[in-house]
């Protein structure tokens, strides 16, 4: 039990900063309904690693590779924005979905030229929380704090930007900028926690949560406590599960996170709801 | 360069066997706007791939194609079913969390075989590589058929798509659509891997209707760019010795980010 703990503390700690920060952008994600933008922005942060790792020889966790990510989802993120209004013969889903799979095949391309090819595409899926150690979890609160404190300060902006973005554009003409704003915050969040969760468990944390709350509830108060219980909920079934029966830590904390999630689905079917919905 | 060829001449048919039925059922899936449940169910096709092995079902044997499509008519049932009227939750939600877990499903599974991880890979990037002049054969009868079934009723199907004139008993000919969606994913995947048979079905479809709303325009444009991509993609993994599934996604891709670029500075705002 001691040594349970005492090999789970860290990947524990990594998931709960990781819960923390993702569940809360994940209810703008879906409100803004861009889930699969998100996916696609998580594939293309891992090809920028990918690549300045193969490519440079940084380091994995050097800032070179860091920088390299962050950039190529910053790009990939005004690329999304502006394809929106340029092309309208075709949907905007079909871009996003097409740009996911060339991203992928990109990044399966890059590490096919490396050795260990194979061990490579897990660990860009699902990450490798078990190795996490002190100095990534101190990038991480160091990233995350004042990025979720710049949002709590600000959270009225942004979530006047996510529920109605034409209105708030008539009023407010600084939109635009808020909006690249959140574009940029979203683009360091994933560029951190790629590198330790892989793709798969950050846009399960950004989309899964934050869907259960809204079964639950309407306001945004109530159900960014509802996502978080319920996450917390996951992380310490998933790694229990994964330590006991040898799984990879990432993968179980995601398929708790989704069996809670449709369990809970099928047995409310969508009637729960909280007293305070009325109030909103 | 004969016995280039030679070793070639399988995929080169298979290649253009696949262009010709995935550019047209493609050009279905973007006007229907059903572009992310198309990846959900290739994601579902691999799962039964991989469990198919872990129950000791080797891949690309029939009882294999059969636990995919299984897997892959799970699948369709939930995306056509589960549709949530809680205005907080889109229905892209539920097809990404679907994707999501089909994904981490296959990984969990595929770990806990001997030689695990491989197969996801695998079932990402395919072994199209590899395919034999049998499994050549089959795929070609097949996509035959379903190319003479919908050239036959071609008029039905693009009404439905299009949505304009309503038409006797629509939703069997609707099942049917995604019946035929459904062979071609669960036969196609299992070689070529989820990305590979996914940017078939999209990028060629999407590249067409950029440039035309005409349908039998569309299919030249389509098949034209699709076969032309696949053969600069494959001789470039031939000769280059780059993996082959990666090289034709990406080929593929940039035809498609070309054409992007020239669509986004020829339309105006």
């Amino acid at each position: 039990m001691v040594e349970a703990i005492s090999i789970l503390i860290l990947p524990f700690a990594a998931c709960v900063c990781i819960l923390a920060l993702l569940t809360y952008l994940g209810m703008h994600v879906l409100e803004r309904e861009i889930i699969f933008i998100d996916i696609a922005l998580a594939q293309i942060c891992a090809v920028g690693a990918t690549f300045a790792h193969i490519f440079f020889g940084a380091e994995e966790k050097s800032l070179a590779a860091y920088a390299c990510a962050f950039v190529l989802t910053v790009i990939a993120a005004v690329f999304f924005s502006q394809i929106d209004r340029r092309i309208t013969q075709i949907s905007h889903e079909a871009v996003i979905g097409v740009s996911y799979a060339i991203a992928a095949a990109a990044a399966l391309f890059i590490l096919d030229m490396a050795a260990g090819g194979d061990i490579h595409v897990e660990h860009m899926l699902t990450g490798s929380i078990i190795l996490v150690r002190w100095s990534d979890l101190l990038l991480v609160t160091g990233v995350f704090v004042p990025v979720g404190l710049f949002h709590w300060i600000f959270h009225d902006r942004f979530r006047c930007l996510s529920q109605d973005y034409k209105a708030c554009r008539q009023k407010d003409r600084k939109a635009v900028f808020w909006d690249f704003l959140f574009y940029v915050t979203m683009g360091l969040v994933i560029t951190v926690s790629v590198r330790i969760a892989g793709i798969l468990v950050i846009f399960s944390f950004l989309i899964i949560p934050a869907t259960f709350s809204a079964l639950f509830s309407h306001s945004w108060q109530n159900r960014i406590w509802i996502a978080w219980g319920m996450g917390l909920v996951a992380i310490i079934g998933g790694l229990a599960f994964a330590y006991v029966l040898d799984f990879s830590c990432g993968p179980s904390v995601v398929s708790i996170l989704g069996i809670l999630l449709v369990a809970v689905a099928l047995f409310s079917r969508g009637k729960i709801s909280l007293k305070t919905d009325s109030q909103k | 360069m004969l016995h280039t060829l030679n070793f070639l001449s399988p995929q080169i048919v298979l290649l253009a066997v696949v262009t010709s039925v995935h550019t047209y059922l493609g050009l279905h899936v973007i006007r229907r706007g059903i572009v992310f449940s198309d990846l959900a169910l290739d994601q579902l096709a691999a799962f039964g791939v991989i469990v198919g092995i872990g129950i000791g079902i080797e891949a690309q044997t029939t009882v294999s194609y059969l636990v995919s499509f299984v897997a892959v008519l799970l699948g369709s049932i939930l995306l056509a079913y589960v549709k949530p009227k809680n205005k907080n939750i889109p229905h892209e939600a539920v097809i990404g969390i679907i994707y999501g877990l089909a994904l981490v499903a296959s990984i969990m599974v595929a770990e806990k075989l001997s030689g695990g991880t491989a197969y996801v890979k695998q079932t990402l990037a395919g072994t199209m590589l590899w395919v034999s002049w049998p499994l050549v054969l089959v795929t070609v009868v097949v996509y035959t058929l379903l190319l003479l079934f919908h050239f036959r009723f071609r008029d039905r199907f693009i009404a439905i798509t299009e949505g304009k004139k309503s038409i006797q008993n629509e939703n069997g000919w609707d099942l049917l659509f995604f019946i035929s969606l459904g062979i071609i994913t669960v036969l196609i995947v299992p070689i070529a891997g989820v990305l590979l048979a996914y940017a078939f079905l999209m990028i060629p479809a999407a590249i067409a209707t950029l440039f035309t709303k005409d349908w039998n325009q569309a299919l030249k444009i389509g098949w034209g760019i699709g076969f032309l991509a696949s053969m600069v993609g494959l001789f470039s993994s031939y000769f280059f010795n780059l993996s082959y599934g990666p090289t034709l996604v990406l080929t593929l891709g940039l035809f498609f980010l070309i054409a992007l670029a020239c669509r986004a500075l020829t339309s105006s705002e």
